[in-house]
């Protein structure tokens, strides 16, 4: 049987890498006795896909990992995604939780379906800005109108801010294109990365665009500024744009130095099918 | 979900941040209005070493079985997060509430090797609490040593208000208790520790004065206000009712030691002269088979690993390894479980056990035969003669290995050049053998034969605590006379060669045998930037040098001075069950080349016997 696991890593194991949290699930799994398949050879490892590696620091409520399992579990009962649910779920801790389960139909000995990384086609990103950090092209806006003390100014403020970062935000999606300097392991070159954003917004902490999900965001941790960015973008094997990428070429837009460490990053749903806005 | 002691910031910047966030499968939680004792139980190197150690994960088991307790853990922050942590003034804290170690009630270390000294300091300092416990009040966490290098804790005598000397398992319930009386009373925390001094097991550094004869040694070792005159070593009487985790700590990162550890019994039978751990660890103690069956699937049911390995210093020693292999070959390969079996005798029940549990192709065999010629194995009492280790290997190829490694030291007591040249030609012989056994058809390509010398330190409670440590120099002659002897062998292309660093040796040679005097020169290297010696990037010998210099110490009357068997020695005050007169006796025969039968051959009479228990009263 085939199942496709939505989870949330979200709190402290945030700093956990992509392979190190491989391994928690694959350790996961045996702890439940969950009766995943194993790959046949001298060293079988479990039958288990994830769909993409999320960066050290980044949380979601978008990862997803295909799993291979017998028909029945250790009672002999039959599997369904609400068993698989409960097996698995009991043995994550904090921090590690499933979102939803369902089983991918699938007749033994016919064409395997394609797994969860291969389907990637694009994902939603949450990028919050965090505590005791600013932006300057924000705080020169400011600077107009409040002659108050630095401290709280955000707050105070975010009447007249966010609809100005929206326009700012539309003004610099309304460019013709959008070209950055992207790096792979071939090397560097100029990309026009404006024909794979597909969805752009700001928001404060009371409001998500309507394009995304209320699950997506459910462990996006929250922050005093009060500033968030919303994007879906293209991702997986054919071309993958990072959030940072696209955050980077805003504020350079706007005249701000883009600060890797001033956001907190979030994945919040990865899909199939961009268009049609099917999730894995 | 808790909050960290360190910002994303630093997280962000530092290499594996996961080595400090805590939170791991079976870390242990506890409300901290409910708890009368916090207790930090610290190993002195990095994340991925010390989550390695059972001993820790025992002790961890052991404090937070008692409700008032709460144990939590801390390892060495690495060079990147120190530098950090002392930029910005932020206090070492514990893995589990993340919350500064100062506040804590205790501060365990456990010191399992010399070269670890330097990053005990670091975490003191990180830890914002005197380096000198002369300089802590109650307003500073007790800070208690434990480990086999407490076997000698005189060089870190300076830096800790306690020395627990044995296994831990036994007097701590003890400790704890009248930590709690006396806090509850108001009593100082001189009075704290005199009263700890009464606790078998216990030493207190500061209440024993130390004085010098001109020449350098140890005059007299004097307790006062009430102290014993020798400490006893804690012994756990039954192995089998005893604490031992079912739910062990699992590291999100990869670990050293990335498995289940089963320690299936304590203590060894064969009674090497050079080996510590054969001696202070007497007598054999097993484990009986139930328990081994409980633990070994609680533990791999609670933590999802993949391998389970037997700890023990010589497994095939153990009584039942048959009907536990059995058990687990059969349970564990039912859960797609590796099994891994170190420190076995090779013979043909092991390579058995061992091609049923490893892929053959890719493993190698591993001998320690310590010496390279019968002489030399003789002396150090290994009981391995060259026709085992012959056969040992042939059968080993025969049944599909074609990797060996051998072990071997240089530098032990009476060794003679051609005692180095035998090393190479036993290589050389093992490769023949190869050769002879398996057919040309059968083979694929060369044999591998790995030979690794390190040079020998004598340590405290041996029979070789009185010998010489050979000088650097001599170590590197005779690790080029075995190089220039291997080249001549008629094998030597299917033969490599791997010698352990000399520097290191010399001064884990000067710590192990130290005296108090001994404590400023760890001083003096950590001040002047000395950390993580035992990693060889980090390790400084000129800056250890310097230190030397600067705090007077003469290197030579530590290493290379032969000591007359009459010395006062700086450990003696500890009474490990073994006696002196055995280790003068073991000494003797060896410079006469006679052998000790093993503990189940013959009693050696070493005196351990007094415990009545383990090897002693078998029947």
């Amino acid at each position: 049987m085939l199942f496709r696991i939505r989870f949330a890593k979200y709190g402290v194991v945030k700093f956990i890498g992509h392979l190190d949290a491989m391994r928690y699930f694959q350790k996961a799994v045996r702890r439940s006795e969950l009766p995943i398949k194993y790959s046949q050879g001298f060293n079988p490892h479990q039958l288990m896909v994830f769909a993409q590696p999320l960066g050290v620091g980044v949380t979601s409520d978008g990862e997803y990992m295909d799993i291979e399992t017998e028909d029945a579990d250790f009672t002999g009962a039959p599997l369904n995604a609400d068993r698989v649910a409960g097996i698995l779920g009991g043995a994550l801790t904090e921090g590690f939780e499933i979102v939803s389960i369902r089983q991918i139909p699938w007749q033994e000995g016919t064409k395997h379906p394609e797994n969860a990384m291969s389907l990637v086609a694009g994902a939603d990103y949450v990028m919050s800005l965090k505590d005791g950090y600013s932006l300057s092209f924000v705080d020169d806006f400011i600077q107009h109108f409040s002659t108050d003390s630095k401290e709280n100014m955000y707050e105070e403020n975010r009447m007249g801010i966010i609809p100005y970062v929206k326009q700012k935000l539309e003004d610099f999606m309304g460019q013709e294109s959008i070209v950055v300097l992207k790096k792979s392991k071939s090397g560097e070159r100029d990309m026009d990365i404006k024909p794979y954003i597909y969805e752009a917004a700001v928001e404060d902490n009371s409001q998500i665009p309507s394009f995304m999900d209320e699950i997506g965001v459910a462990h996006a941790d929250i922050y005093e500024p009060g500033i968030r960015f919303f994007f879906r973008l293209s991702a997986g094997s054919a071309v993958n744009i990072k959030p940072e990428l696209v955050m980077e070429a805003f504020l350079k837009y706007c005249g701000t130095e883009f600060d890797e460490l001033a956001f907190q990053i979030h994945r919040a749903q990865m899909y199939s099918d961009i268009e049609h806005v099917v999730g894995l | 979900m808790r909050k960290l002691a360190l910002s994303d910031e630093i997280l962000m910047s530092v290499d594996k941040s996961a080595r400090y966030i805590g939170h791991e499968v079976n870390a242990i939680w506890k409300d901290l209005d409910k708890i009368d004792i916090r207790f930090c139980m610290c190993f002195p190197d990095v994340y991925e070493v010390g989550m390695s150690h059972i001993g820790i994960q025992i002790l961890y088991e052991m404090f937070n079985r008692r409700e008032d307790t709460f144990c939590e853990r801390v390892y060495s922050p690495w060079p990147d997060l120190d530098k950090l942590m002392r930029e910005k003034n932020i206090p070492l804290f514990a893995l589990e509430s993340q919350q500064p170690i100062k506040d804590f009630d205790f501060l365990g270390i456990t010191l399992q090797y010399e070269m670890c000294y330097t990053n005990v300091l670091q975490i003191l300092e990180l830890s914002q609490i005197p380096v000198f416990a002369k300089e802590r009040t109650w307003e500073h966490p007790i800070v208690i040593g434990g480990g086999p290098c407490t076997y000698n804790p005189e060089p870190l005598a300076d830096f800790f208000d306690i020395f627990y000397i044995g296994e831990g398992e036994t007097v701590y319930d003890q400790l704890l208790d009248t930590y709690k009386a006396y806090r509850k009373e108001g009593r100082s925390r001189h009075d704290f520790l005199v009263a700890a001094s009464q606790i078998e097991g216990l030493y207190i550094p500061e209440l024993y004065n130390v004085e010098y004869n001109e020449d350098g040694t140890l005059k007299s070792f004097t307790p006062t206000e009430g102290a014993p005159q020798t400490i006893k070593r804690q012994v756990v009487a039954d192995m089998s009712d005893t604490v031992y985790p079912e739910k062990p700590v699992v590291p999100y990162i990869r670990a050293v030691q990335d498995r289940v550890a089963l320690e299936i019994q304590r203590g060894c039978i064969r009674g090497c002269r050079f080996c510590q751990a054969g001696m202070i660890y007497r007598p054999l103690r097993e484990r009986s088979l139930e328990f081994l069956k409980k633990y070994a699937l609680a533990m791999i049911n609670s933590t999802g690993y993949e391998e389970i390995t037997l700890c023990s210093l010589s497994s095939s020693d153990y009584t039942k390894l048959a009907e536990l292999m059995d058990f687990l070959i059969s349970e564990m390969g039912k859960r797609r479980i590796n099994i891994s079996l170190p420190s076995l005798r090779i013979d043909a029940f092991s390579l058995d056990v061992m091609s049923r549990v490893q892929d053959v192709r890719k493993s190698s065999i591993t001998f320690a035969p310590e010496a390279g010629t019968q002489r030399m194995r003789d002396i150090i009492n290994k009981g391995l003669d060259e026709e085992t280790i012959l056969n040992g290997a042939s059968e080993a190829f025969r049944a599909g290995w074609d990797k060996v490694k051998l072990y071997f030291m240089l530098g032990q007591p009476f060794e003679l050049d051609s005692d180095v040249e035998g090393i190479p030609h036993l290589a050389d012989k093992i490769a023949m053998a190869y050769y002879d056994t398996v057919p040309k058809s059968e083979r694929h390509g060369k044999v591998q034969v790995t030979i690794s010398t390190s040079y020998f330190v004598p340590k405290p409670f041996t029979p070789f605590q009185w010998a010489a440590q050979i000088t650097p120099e001599e170590y590197l002659r005779r690790k080029t006379l075995l190089m220039d002897t291997l080249k001549k062998e008629h094998n030597y292309k299917s033969i490599k060669y791997n010698w352990h660093d000399s520097n290191t040796s010399i001064l884990e040679g000067l710590l192990a045998r130290g005296d108090r005097r001994v404590g400023r020169v760890i001083y003096e290297a950590y001040k002047d930037g000395c950390i993580f010696d035992a990693w060889t990037d980090f390790f400084n010998m000129k800056k250890w040098e310097q230190a030397i210099e600067r705090a007077g110490i003469d290197m030579d009357f530590y290493t290379t001075r032969e000591r007359s068997t009459d010395e006062l020695l700086p450990w003696d005050f500890i009474d490990t069950g073994m006696t002196k007169v055995f280790m003068k006796r073991e000494y003797d025969k060896a410079r006469k080349g006679l052998t000790t039968k093993n503990c189940r051959e013959g009693c050696g009479g070493c005196g351990c016997n007094s415990w009545t228990t383990g090897v002693c009263i078998e029947t």
